[in-house]
């Protein structure tokens, strides 16, 4: 009997807690600055253009195989790169958001953004084109890989006999 | 908290097999009945064709591959960043204990390829470690106690996971799948309240396991329910090759981590918790002692945690030479190994191989239910912790 009641005053004192869950829809927990959610393209504010150059290195290195692109030459003057992506698709219902095309982009013209709700009713809509991924990622910093600003190198300071 | 194992029983109260049998004349035949793969204490897709006679298990045949994803072939597929892609593979074969794996693979490549890994780096990586085999446990907690029909615990877990989940959304920007190890260090350092965040973690994991103790370990029925269950023998375990804390409850101190010690680990003070019966309340037991040495563990890391640079000398378009590596190591569920073997040429692995505990360790199975009852064929399934994902790769 001994234990049952002990499970018992244990369950009356988490009943007394705050509770740890969230009405999720209504309530969200706060995402961390590096949550990698769905990636998306980045957009060169400065002359408003998109960044990418449709050089495939992502596409190549994308483990399931889940980005197609093309590309075209580009002269458009604003910038000096020599071609430019014409059209771009992730099928984000194969993506595993594992940020290996973020890392191998030598141009940094994506980042992943803090997207990850997905739902539809159809899964053609989860293939995202261009203009989609560049919305997802406007705002985004290019950070992955990179110290946070101001960072400083983090040592064991604390002192851990003081925690139980 | 104490537990009095020489408490009578409360089964004494329940009629014996036999007498059932004999005051309604009832008569046995054997029978052979499907468990799986949609069964919900399967943990997974599994399928188990039990022979029964009444209620006792006469034999059992399980049945594997539904999950089978082929990662080992896949690993080898990629002809760009090819040891990159492998790893993504290898995260989802065992979903629950990732940062050991990831961990392990490292550990192999660097051994191949010969790269030196900054010590603040492979700090980094035990704690990182060592919390995901806490949460590989929590989950084997929450699991276990539905599969003894308590459905609670699954709560008490689950609020410790998201703790550690949380923790390592901030480090590794996934809460599942972090790739976040790479060959020769780690991809970036870690965010900067790390080590508060690392502490919190451990305050909140002690008082979890003293929660998780005090609302099950001493319940009476759930001693009833998995006291001299699914016994193994020492001897019977090492014929099989179990490993893990199925192979420990039997008996064997062995882990990994104390007779082959790997990365840093011959440098922190930690005990290997050893059972003598070798049921699933043993096995049960070692894991919540295991979450409590892990703890341990990290908050000695998490004292020792040098400054320094988190990547070494790893060139950037890796290329190992010819030749192969193998390294193991102790995960959440025993005896995890890596085996690649490299061409010398080509940017993928020309073949890489991963020893499951948890496949081998289901050899178990047979001997820890034949004679048992279906309900405790469910718990002893449950007491080896098995991930499909793992089994089937
Ligand atoms: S996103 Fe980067 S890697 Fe991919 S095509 Fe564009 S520039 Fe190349
Ligand atoms: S995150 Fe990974 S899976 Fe998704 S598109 Fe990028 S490389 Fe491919």
């Amino acid at each position: 009997m001994k234990g049952v009641i002990g499970g018992f005053v244990q369950t009356v004192r988490s009943f007394l807690r705050k509770p740890v869950t969230r009405l999720y829809p209504y309530e969200r927990a706060p995402l961390e600055a590096r949550f990698m959610g769905a990636p998306g393209l980045l957009w060169d504010d400065k002359v408003d253009e998109i960044v990418c150059v449709a050089c495939n290195i992502c596409a190549r290195s994308c483990p399931d195989d889940c980005i197609y692109l093309t590309g075209e030459k580009y002269d458009g003057g604003k910038t000096t790169k020599k071609n430019i992506v014409r059209d771009y698709f992730i099928d984000l219902g194969r993506c595993s958001y594992c940020g290996i095309c973020v890392e191998v982009c030598p141009f940094d013209a994506n980042e992943m953004s803090p997207h990850f709700e997905l739902s539809t009713y159809d899964r053609q809509q989860l293939i995202y084109d261009k203009n989609r991924l560049v919305d997802i990622a406007r705002g985004v910093q290019r950070r992955m890989g990179k110290p946070d600003a101001g960072d400083v190198p983090v040592v064991g300071a604390l002192d851990p006999s003081a925690w139980r | 908290m104490a537990i009095d194992i020489s408490d009578p029983s409360i089964d004494t109260l329940a009629p014996t097999e036999s007498q059932i049998v004999e005051e309604r004349n009832l008569e046995t035949v054997e029978m052979t009945i499907n468990m799986g793969p949609q069964h919900p204490s399967t943990h997974g897709v599994f399928r188990m064709v039990l022979a029964l006679a009444g209620e006792r298990v006469q034999q059992v045949e399980p049945f594997i591959g539904y999950l089978h994803r082929g990662a080992e072939k896949l690993g080898e597929a990629g002809d760009v960043e090819g040891y990159r892609k492998a790893v993504i593979w290898l995260d989802r074969t065992d979903y629950l204990s990732v940062w050991p794996n990831e961990h392990c693979y490292m550990l192999c490549l660097e051994k191949l390829a010969g790269l030196q890994v900054p010590e603040r780096a492979e700090y980094i990586r035990v704690i990182l470690s060592e919390l995901g085999r806490i949460n590989s446990h929590a989950m084997f907690y929450g699991a276990f106690g539905a599969d003894a029909g308590a459905t609670t615990p699954f709560m008490y877990a689950f609020a410790l996971r998201e703790e550690l989940y949380s923790l390592f959304e901030a480090v590794g920007g996934q809460r599942m799948f972090p790739n976040y190890f790479r060959p020769g260090g780690l991809r970036e350092d870690v965010p900067a309240d790390f080590v508060a965040r690392v502490g919190h973690v451990v305050d909140t994991g002690y008082r979890a396991c003293d929660e998780f103790d005090r609302l099950l370990s001493g319940n009476e029925i759930f001693l009833a329910r998995t006291q001299g269950i699914g016994v193994v023998s020492a001897e019977r375990a090492i014929d099989l090759g179990l490993s893990g804390p199925v192979l420990r409850a039997a008996g064997m101190p062995l882990d990994v981590r104390r007779v082959e010690p790997y990365s840093l680990y011959d440098r922190f003070d930690f005990d290997v918790p050893v059972g003598t019966r070798g049921d699933c309340y043993e096995r049960y037991l070692i894991r919540l002692q295991e979450i409590r040495q892990s703890l341990g563990i990290v908050e000695q890391a998490i004292r020792d945690l040098p400054a320094g640079p988190i990547m070494g000398n790893a060139p950037k378009a890796l290329r190992p030479p010819k030749g192969d590596a193998y390294q193991r190591i102790e995960n959440a569920r025993g005896d995890f190994g890596v085996y690649i073997v490299s061409d010398g040429r080509s940017a993928a692995p020309y073949r890489v191989k991963y020893r499951s505990p948890c496949f081998v360790n289901l050899q178990g199975l047979n001997d820890m239910v034949v004679g048992a009852y279906v309900a405790d064929a469910v718990l002893a399934l449950g007491s080896i912790d098995i991930v499909l994902g793992e089994v089937d790769r």
